[in-house]
């Protein structure tokens, strides 16, 4: 069915050429000429005035569904049908186009975080029900109006303004009390916005409970267990009314008691590490008088032999951070080298600068660990072997100590090992943290390399 | 309700920046919000820091009355608008003048913060300051939503809360009276809470001025100095 108009170019040649010969036959070759083409024309043109008709005609007002076309013959036949089928084809497509746009919608709709899109003027594109309750908007009249004129916190406001959204924002909302929620944003491809607002309320209460529930119980432990430490203490010290056979007994329960505070204390301090207490003052803290203090205090109070000690501490790197929370850091990592190395291993504490950062490394000769345990070492109470591990003693917070209290520094734990050779624990602190240097005390002046042997 | 928002300029620009004119109230707006919010919390909670820092953001709320008034001069020289544009103006300064004044209130309630130590704290007009305050926060969030969405019922909400505000802060004035009269040592730290509920008062008929200027933008009528009840008779009409 193609040229269709060929075809009627050669149906209007063989028309006038019927015309002039019918003219030239009757003689009559104008009147019959005329005639002839006048009704071809008029043909045409009520043709024309149909197609006009139907297509000005249309079904149900909005929906603008055409009609059936009239019949008619030749090429106006083809050309009512040509233009019929393709606007069923057309009508199709959007149907087909409306399901899936349905379907995404009934999707987004159906996501559990509010979503919102925005224009590069962050004005209001679309947004699910979800977004509406959160932030109280309203469809459809919201639509169109800049987000930052409904939702107004400054923060908010500051937050999405600076096209850079590589973290996540957190905000209290205003419109709802005691909600909490996480926004997170997107650039999209074509210049519009995705915004993402989760509400962690919840979470964020069920964080506080947790926290708050370890640190009482904590507290509340610590009075019976001192008070069954002292009367041990008492006891023992009493020594002519102490039986012997209730020596060993009485210092066993003293020493699992001591275990206990211990444990208690670490509870509370992680537990106050996590709160993100932030009444503590930063200062700058020297490296090298730190852990020499750490390791005098560790040798104080432990009456064996231990590995020796090596120490690679320039006098003018500093941290700036929290100086009872970098204590504890090294203080377990050392003591934990101490504890897990034999005496006749080395233990070696090193601090450098590496590409602006500031790395602090604990490293030791003992047994090592296996590939399989690195990533949990960190847990709570995670031990790698039960048995020795309550042979040696330790709480089991010691690492989790240590990584809270680095995150607070916003520094990360990188632990390598080898076993049979030994292991390295690494502190990683952010360029932000390393102090300018200079010592105020004389003091802690100390020579750059230090072998401490016995 | 009229259609003032569907109403198109020949000149688009002129559009935007009258939009751009509302966004820039509304981001006063918000900023005023964070500071009464920050400064109930500061006198509820007897802290310290936070009042201080309510105090010195107040700069930033008297530069935007500042910014916003020249902006608003720039339109009214270059484009000397009319009819509905011309409300829309008026509406801005008077709404921009209202704001800087909440800041001022809330900056005056931070103050009485900072004059309060711990031990004259007074917990159950707290609370009830506490309670006043919430509702004054929602008076000016239901202010500005309003002027948002150009929104004349949420304006005229707005109206109605203000007498509830009227009467709480009457019920906080006669037990904070009670509390003088019983203890005349505590009537110090009293007279700070009572200048406190006073500041949120006044805040709260500042908003509902802000509401009735919506509403005079919308409608073409001034239903300032009006009760309640001819109010909604106007808008009826």
């Amino acid at each position: 069915m193609r040229q269709q108009w060929v075809l009627e170019l050669r149906r209007a040649i063989l028309i006038e050429a019927t015309l002039l010969v019918l003219g030239l036959i009757t003689g009559q070759l104008v009147p019959i000429v005329i005639l002839g083409n006048a009704l071809y024309l008029t043909w045409h043109l009520n043709n024309i005035r149909r197609m006009e008709i139907w297509l000005e005609g249309r079904k149900g007002g909005k929906r603008k569904k055409l009609y059936h076309p009239p019949d008619a013959s030749g090429v106006w036949g083809y050309l009512f049908q040509r233009i019929y089928f393709l606007h069923q084809q057309n009508r199709k497509k959007k149907r087909r186009m409306g399901a899936r746009l349905n379907d995404i919608q009934l999707t987004l709709k159906a996501l559990p975080d509010g979503t919102i899109l925005l224009n590069q003027d962050l004005k209001i594109l679309w947004f699910n029900p979800v977004a509406a309750q959160l932030l109280n908007l309203i469809e459809p009249n919201d639509i169109g109006r800049p987000l930052i004129n409904l939702v107004r916190s400054p923060e908010f406001v500051k937050f999405l303004s600076r096209r850079d959204y590589k973290e996540a924002f957190r905000f209290n909302s205003h419109n709802n009390k005691d909600k909490i929620f996480l926004v997170r944003v997107r650039n999209l491809s074509n210049k519009h916005l995705l915004v993402i607002i989760e509400d962690i309320s919840e979470r964020h209460i069920m964080e506080r409970v947790r926290s708050d529930f370890v640190s009482n119980v904590s507290h509340e432990l610590r009075t019976p267990i001192s008070v069954i430490s002292g009367f041990l203490e008492n006891l023992m010290a009493d020594e002519n009314n102490c039986p012997e056979n209730w020596k060993k007994p009485l210092e066993l329960m003293q020493s699992q008691s001591q275990l206990m505070k211990q444990l208690v204390d670490d509870l509370i301090m992680l537990a106050r590490i996590e709160a993100d207490d932030t009444e503590l003052p930063e200062e700058e803290v020297m490296l090298q008088g730190l852990i020499t203090e750490i390791v005098g205090a560790l040798k104080a109070s432990d009456k064996e032999e231990r590995a020796t000690i090596a120490y690679e501490i320039p006098d003018n790197l500093s941290i700036i951070g929290y100086r009872n929370l970098l204590y504890s850091i090294f203080s377990n990592l050392i003591s934990n080298a101490f504890k897990y190395t034999p005496k006749e291993g080395q233990i070696k504490v090193q601090a450098f600068h590496e590409t602006n950062r500031i790395i602090v490394k604990v490293s030791d000769t003992g047994p090592g660990i296996d590939a399989e345990h690195l990533p949990r070492l960190t847990e709570r109470f995670y031990r790698v072997d039960r048995g020795r591990s309550r042979e040696i003693g330790g709480t089991g917070l010691g690492l989790a100590i240590v990584k809270h209290s680095l995150l607070r520094h916003d520094a990360e734990l990188r632990i390598e090992s080898t076993p049979g050779r030994g292991s390295t624990f690494a502190c990683v602190f952010p360029p932000e943290r390393a102090g300018i240097g200079v010592s105020a005390n004389v003091l802690e002046f100390m020579p750059k390399l230090a072998v401490d042997g016995n | 309700m009229d259609k003032i928002e569907g109403k198109q300029h020949i000149s688009k620009r002129f559009d935007d920046e009258l939009g751009e004119l509302r966004s820039f109230v509304l981001n006063m707006g918000g900023l005023v919000e964070q500071q009464l919010v920050d400064a109930i919390n500061a006198l509820s909670k007897v802290d310290s820091a936070l009042a201080a820092q309510v105090i010195e953001n107040d700069y930033k709320v008297n530069r935007f009355d500042v910014r916003i008034d020249e902006r608003v001069t720039e339109i009214l020289v270059r484009r000397q608008p009319t009819a509905s544009d011309l409300r829309f103006v008026l509406a801005v300064i008077k709404t921009t003048a209202d704001l800087e004044r909440i800041g001022d209130e809330a900056k005056r309630i931070a103050r009485m913060s900072s004059d309060l130590s711990d031990n004259t704290r007074l917990p159950s007009a707290m609370l009830q300051i506490r309670h006043l305050g919430s509702l004054v926060q929602e008076m000016l969030r239901n202010a500005l939503d309003s002027f948002a969405r150009t929104d004349v019922e949420t304006a005229i909400c707005v109206a109605r809360q203000d007498d509830t505000v009227d009467q709480e802060y009457e019920s906080i004035v006669r037990e904070l009276m009670t509390h003088m009269m019983e203890d005349p040592r505590k009537i110090p730290a009293t007279l700070e809470i009572m200048w406190s509920a006073r500041a949120l008062e006044r805040i709260g008929d500042r908003c509902c001025n802000i509401s009735e200027y919506l509403i005079y933008y919308v409608k073409g009528k001034d239903v300032r100095h009006i009760t309640l009840e001819q109010l909604e008779e106007e808008l009826k009409r």
